[in-house]
């Protein structure tokens, strides 16, 4: 029994998921393998279908605002290819633990993973265009603008960012590209009172307009506000913006355009290789108060501050207080373990009910084998 | 067609008769859309007046195998508004509440009824929705024409269950699935948008 | 009597060439909706402008007559207009409702008691109007001086219901048009300008009653135009050469001029003296839709000073509900409709609400009255007339 497959084209990765669907063998799709412990587990006899191969990067020459970028590229690479026509894909979360930046394409956009650019240019998914995707039934399907819209089916190109490779393989996604800025500049202060620093992210997500980035740090019951700037003013703009962070209460405050270091630390806070990461979805109004339980919880946060996600690393022992204290319909989901504690902690804390059930229903109609990553997902799915 | 006469007790016991239309001289005002076309005319036309009614609705339409087509204003030209025969025509332009405005989260939340113009002011002037649309919230978010500014959903199934999206839930992105999707994913019976802060 | 609806008597039915022109304007957009009273307050397509051309449409597709469901939606309509002003395709609303509401009437089967009860509320109307007629003379004067040099010689319509209930707005009509120098002619004829008729689709008393109008005007001479301060009748006289379709009609609907528009034309002749007032502006949707008058009261108020002039919102709606005969005839929609704007002008703030009709002014004073807030309520000329009186004293 082969233990790991790694397909050239989408043919035949589409051949090896159907191969693996006929013989009910489950299927573990891995890029870079630098989340492989995020959600559940898949079974440990799983296939593993690795898409390092997939690798084609296609610049648009008719259109440089967008390109074709194979799954299995790892991101860190495009991004150097994008960045000599001056371009950028705006995701940028940490791409892997201590010193290899593996991860791939399609293992960000299967885990929706983001970092500080997600503020000025939105979401993950706002960057993609369209997918392709090979399917446990042994068919390649397309979705995306130039693809007509199957009048009964789903929009794939939005199922599949965050999926967790549940519905299929990733082969390539058209993603949307941004100009790379020519300079950047952060301002920030900073307070020991967390709902000072929630309520200084509210009046400034407000107050200060056209940031690139605008991130929340908490460490060690201190913690801060960084706002960035980006382009040829970005400099003047980071100056004038400290104005307003004082006004909103906070100390410290200054701006400096070489800020590097700054938003390394910020993206690098986002994993762990030795505690918990508890990724947590709040209301922008919400923040003060997850701080609050961070700080109780002994938690390292960071977080963009206008979005309300935010990065707690903690102990794994303080992960269930920190998820009763949040406040209804936020969501708090498990993503870095320590080896020792995995299979002990629910990572995704979705209850029970109609949304998961039409979650179920979802997987159903796309891999109704049940191959793709089982058991990984919300719900057991 | 008793199957048809029986669904129009049910939904009148539900709604009301009032707001169950099935004079065809009334049936035939909701023919059209936003342009000159003519669809047939509709088993009935029902009026939910809240989310609750809309799922019960659905709920009979299911029971009663009886085909619905959902609709708001009716300014789309793309014939996703037209009504199908012998099917039960679903308008929601009695939901026309706002539901909730927070504007510290740059979030609001409409009943899909509301027109988008009406929407646009209920955010002024400290925001603003950058969406210019003749119709519905509702019908706009269907159409795809509310792009990422739509970010949550309340969500009647097929089967009259109720769903409940927002931008913290996880799973699948159902709330971006639906944009674009023209009614066949369940209906809308309340839309969270993302206003923008005007700078 | 029993009207046969296959047999289409010639100028009682929806006329079917202009009709189908009419209806043929309509796209179907649907940019209408928002604007329509009715289709806000109960979320209906049959009782939405587009949903009444649609059905005016498959009648005259049919012949031409008019059923009794068909019949309960033309009625809804209040004839605001307001949809008019918002279609971007200029279809005729207002010909194809009248039409209809011709048609509505005459296919009717009216029974005996309603003949009878219409028959009444018309005399009514009339025998009051005469009587009114004869005291009115005695409180508004037949003709009022310009002061000094006059620039023009106006004829003033004293109508029915304004001169009996509302004399002060002639009076502060009169007051305002002498000031700036125009001399006036206010005849006790015509007793009734027709507007309700009009807008009951009551064709042959409204088309009587509008000859009767011109012939009065033509009895007092020449005047350069015919002032009019009620916004429904402004409306309807502006209609008579369509309605009567005589070069007489039309000559003298071409005279009728709403007292806004005439004033705002010329820079104010007389000094206006400060009045400090929060004042609510509701546009009467005969003004501001069927006329098309909307700046001109507005840039009137503003010139007094020491007035802050207050907008409602779009969510008020176009109508009070108090047009025609609605507030008799549509109880529950008027009175729905009325409290709408009501809560809308308390919401402002306002310690004054003015509107450019009396019929909006009684609908309006009703329905704060219901809410337990009797804010006063005046026509815009009155408030001019009283910023005037003030400027004399100085």
């Amino acid at each position: 029994m082969t233990d790991s497959v790694t397909p050239r084209s989408a043919t035949e990765a589409a051949a090896a998921l159907a191969g693996a669907a006929a013989q009910r063998r489950p299927v573990r799709i891995s890029g870079g393998a630098t989340k492989l412990g995020w959600g559940d587990a898949v079974q440990s006899d799983a296939l593993r279908l690795r898409t390092e191969q997939l690798n084609r990067i296609l610049i648009h020459t008719h259109d440089p605002t967008t390109a074709t970028l194979g799954a299995g590229t790892p991101l860190a690479h495009a991004q150097a290819q994008l960045a000599r026509s001056g371009m950028m894909l705006a995701v940028d979360p940490q791409l892997g633990l201590g010193l290899s930046p593996a991860a791939t394409v399609g293992g960000v956009i299967a885990t929706a993973d983001s970092g500080p650019l997600s503020h000025g240019y939105g979401p993950t998914r706002d960057q993609i265009i369209g997918v392709t995707l090979a399917l446990s039934s042994g068919k390649v399907t397309q979705s995306g603008p130039r693809v007509e819209a199957d009048r009964n089916g789903y929009d794939l190109a939005k199922l599949v960012t965050g999926s967790f490779g549940t519905l299929g393989v990733l082969l390539s996604v058209e993603v949307r590209l941004h100009p790379l800025p020519s300079q950047t500049a952060t301002a920030f202060g900073s307070t020991d009172d967390p709902e000072v620093l929630g309520a200084a992210a509210v009046t400034l997500a407000q107050a200060l307009s056209g940031m690139q980035a605008f991130d929340v740090a908490w460490r060690g019951g201190y913690g801060g506000l960084l706002a960035q700037f980006a382009g040829r003013d970005a400099e003047a703009r980071a100056a004038a913006a400290v104005k307003a962070i004082s006004a909103a209460g906070l100390a410290h405050v200054d701006s400096r355009s070489d800020d590097g270091s700054t938003w390394v630390s910020q993206r690098a806070g986002q994993r762990s290789a030795d505690r918990a990461v508890l990724r947590v979805h709040a209301k922008r109004s919400q923040l003060g108060r997850v701080l609050r339980l961070a700080a109780h919880a002994e938690a390292d946060v960071v977080g963009r501050a206008a979005l309300g996600v935010s990065y707690l690393t903690l102990n794994v022992n303080r992960i269930a207080n920190v998820r009763a204290g949040l406040p209804e319909g936020c969501s708090a989901v498990v993503l870095d373990l320590p080896q020792s504690a995995r299979g002990a902690v629910d990572s995704w804390g979705t209850p029970e009910g109609p949304e998961l059930q039409l979650m179920r229903q979802i997987k159903q109609s796309f891999d109704p084998a049940g191959v793709c990553n089982p058991g990984v997902f919300v719900g057991s799915i | 067609m008793e199957a048809g006469a029986d669904l129009i007790e049910r939904v009148r016991l539900v709604l009301g008769s009032e707001q169950v239309l099935t004079d065809p001289v009334a049936l035939s005002t909701y023919r059209s859309d936003g342009v000159r076309r003519q669809g047939p005319l509709p088993l009935a036309v029902a009026l939910p007046g809240d989310g609750a009614e809309v799922a019960a609705v659905v709920n009979a339409c299911a029971a009663g195998s009886v085909r619905w087509i959902v609709r708001g204003a009716g300014t789309s030209r793309d014939g996703h508004a037209l009504p199908v025969s012998g099917g039960l025509l679903i308008v929601l332009t009695r939901m026309r509440r706002v539901l909730s405005i927070e504007l510290a989260d740059d979030e609001v939340t409409v009943e899909p009824g509301v027109p988008v113009a009406t929407l646009a002011r209920a955010v002024a002037p400290t925001h603003r929705l950058q969406i210019d649309h003749p119709g519905t919230v509702g019908g706009a978010a269907a159409q795809g024409a509310l792009g990422r500014q739509l970010v949550g959903l309340d969500l009647v199934q097929d089967d009259g269950a109720l769903i409940s999206l927002n931008p913290r839930s996880s799973g699948y992105d159902v709330v971006g699935a639906f944009g674009g999707s023209h009614g066949t994913r369940g209906i809308a019976v309340s839309v969270t948008v993302r206003a923008v802060p005007v700078s | 009597m029993s009207t046969d609806l296959t047999v289409i008597p010639r100028d009682t039915a929806i006329d079917l060439a202009s009709g189908t022109l009419y209806a043929d304007a309509c796209t179907h957009c649907g940019l209408c909706l928002e604007s329509c009273p009715t289709y806000t307050l109960w979320g209906r397509e049959p009782d939405s402008p587009r949903g009444r051309i649609v059905q005016i449409e498959d009648a005259i597709a049919t012949g031409g007559s008019v059923s009794a469901e068909m019949a309960t939606h033309i009625d809804s309509c209040l004839g605001c207009m307001a949809c008019v002003t918002a279609c971007p395709e200029d279809v005729q609303y207002d010909e194809l409702i009248a039409r209809a509401r011709v048609a509505v009437t005459r296919q009717r089967e009216l029974t005996v008691a309603q003949r009878i009860q219409r028959g009444l509320r018309s005399q009514t109307r009339a025998r009051s109007g005469r009587v009114r007629a004869l005291l009115g003379t005695r409180t508004i004067p037949r003709f009022t001086a310009a002061q000094g040099a006059p620039r023009g010689r106006v004829g003033l319509l004293l109508g029915c219901t304004e001169r009996a209930s509302y004399p002060a707005i002639h009076l502060a009509t009169l007051g305002v048009l002498a000031a700036e120098g125009y001399d006036v002619i206010a005849p006790t004829l015509p007793e009734c300008c027709g507007a309700v008729d009009l807008h009951d689709g009551q064709r042959e008393q409204g088309a009587h009653r509008a000859q009767a109008t011109i012939d009065a005007f033509a009895a007092v001479g020449g005047v350069d135009h015919v002032v009019v301060s009620a916004g429904a009748c402004g409306a309807a006289m502006k209609s008579y050469g369509r309605i009567l379709d005589s070069a007489q009609a039309r000559a003298f609907s071409a005279l009728v001029v709403d007292i806004h528009e005439l004033l705002a034309r010329e820079p104010s002749r007389a000094p206006l003296g400060a009045l400090s007032l929060r004042v609510a502006y509701q546009d009467a949707c005969q003004l501001r839709h069927a006329q098309g008058v909307a700046e001109a009261p507005r840039g009137l108020l503003r010139r007094i000073p020491g007035l802050v002039l207050l907008e409602l919102p779009p969510e008020a709606g176009a109508c009070c509900g108090g047009v025609g005969t609605h507030a008799m005839t549509q109880p529950q929609a008027a009175s729905s409709l009325g409290g709408r704007q009501a809560r809308a002008i308390l919401d402002t703030g306002a310690q004054v609400v003015v509107s450019g009709d009396h019929a909006c002014l009684r609908q309006l004073s009703n329905s704060l009255k219901t809410l337990g807030h009797p804010l006063p309520v005046h026509h815009p000329v009155e408030l001019l007339w009283r910023s005037i009186q003030a400027g004399q004293r100085v």
